[in-house]
């Protein structure tokens, strides 16, 4: 038996479809019933794989922490780019 | 009527005509790219978006696609260097190869929505945007001049659900004369909502279909406001969602609207001269015009011309 544990990161819902990224340009899809109920856009999935007799179970949980530590990556490098902002109209 | 009605219905039989002399109308060599010709070409990229705007030797591009193929098919075109990057919002198959882009060409202005994804794909391109010198815009009310046309940077008016970033795609309208284009990203009914009471924009020529023509993109009171002559979707053939959903279908043919889809024409390229007067083009339909439109002194040619 062997676990192992990855980090999936919704990226959005279509229908009843969720579209996670697993890896950077790396994508699946899988049905929205499968998340856990509260999953979000963007919410951090941790998802545990566990191999036992040539067969695999996911288990798929919300991690908050992640969430907000990748939130909080996000908006930093975002309000180091806002300040850069000049304002105003633009012109080409 | 009003002043409007009547150029609507003018403009409206101007198309109408055009589409059926086209239908027996030989083969035609391209418009002119020449400067002087504003080109909006929603490029085909399989399920996302990508449109590339062109003007005056200025070009803007509005969302990369789901895949770094973005970036060979700017290079095919002919693109050197970017003026704007812009993402309507930070969904993957609006993003996922805007790294490619930013990696592979000179961009002067980013802009986005500024609402944090937390995804991979969104960090990198923020990275990027940030180590390579990209000046970023945010999406405020403001307007960017490419040539002589002008972008109109509109700000979602939803703002209570971050974690929704559909609504609150950016949107962005695109005027030179009297030609008006409207891009909605993936805006859902309640962006539709808020774009509406600002009273964004009535009777424009081209629309392109919020959200690959989902049913979440249509709302009620809508395209009688805009009024759109031309609507494109950009979607892929069998894609698992089912878009374009029938219900939208529906609505822009009700509309009166001549539809346009990237899985079925390729590419759709709007060329648009100074006045306002516009022709459609796909990149499987050849050369030859399959749609004209913009002001009624944009009168189709003579039906003669189009004979051998």
């Amino acid at each position: 038996m062997s676990d192992r544990e990855e980090i999936w990161i919704v990226d959005r819902f279509e229908g009843e479809r969720a579209v996670l990224e697993r890896a950077l340009h790396e994508r699946l899809e899988v049905p929205r019933a499968l998340l856990p109920a509260r999953a979000q856009e963007g919410d951090a999935l941790r998802v545990t794989i566990r191999t036992a007799d040539g067969e695999s179970r996911l288990s798929i949980v919300r991690d908050e922490a992640e969430t907000r530590r990748r939130a909080g990556e996000a908006g930093r490098i975002l309000q180091d780019l806002k300040r850069r902002d000049p304002g105003g109209d633009v012109k080409l | 009527m009003g002043d409007g009605g009547v150029r609507h219905l003018l403009r409206r039989a101007a198309i109408g005509l055009l589409l059926a002399a086209a239908a027996c109308a030989p083969r035609r060599s391209p418009a002119p790219s020449a400067s002087g010709t504003l080109e909006l070409r929603f490029l085909d990229v399989g399920q996302g978006d990508a449109a590339l705007i062109r003007n005056g030797g200025k070009a803007v591009l509005v969302d990369a696609g789901p895949t770094d193929a973005i970036a060979g098919k700017l290079r095919a075109l002919g693109v050197d260097s970017l003026g704007v990057a812009v993402a309507t919002h930070n969904h993957s198959d609006h993003i996922g190869g805007m790294d490619a882009v930013l990696a592979s060409f000179p961009v002067r202005f980013y802009l986005d929505n500024g609402d944090p994804a937390n995804t991979r794909i969104q960090r990198t391109v923020l990275q990027l945007v940030r180590d390579r010198g990209v000046t970023y815009l945010q999406a405020t009310d403001r307007t960017i001049e490419v040539g002589d046309a002008r972008i109109r940077v509109v700000p979602s008016p939803v703002r209570d659900r971050p974690a929704d970033q559909n609504d609150h795609s950016v949107a962005l309208l695109l005027e030179r004369g009297a030609f008006k284009a409207l891009l909605t990203g993936d805006s859902e009914r309640r962006e539709m909502e808020g774009l509406l009471h600002k009273a964004l924009a009535t009777d424009v020529d081209v629309f392109k279909a919020p959200h690959h023509g989902s049913r979440t993109g249509i709302l009620e009171g809508w395209l009688e406001r805009i009024r759109p002559e031309v609507v494109v979707i950009s979607v892929a053939a069998h894609n698992d969602y089912g878009h374009p959903h029938a219900e939208a279908l529906a609505a822009y043919q009700t509309a009166g609207a001549h539809v346009f889809r990237t899985d079925r024409d390729g590419d759709v390229i709007v060329t648009v001269d100074a006045a306002g007067c516009y022709e459609v083009r796909t990149a499987h339909g050849g050369p030859a015009s399959v749609a004209r439109g913009g002001p009624a002194a944009c009168a189709p040619p003579p039906l003669k011309e189009s004979l051998p």
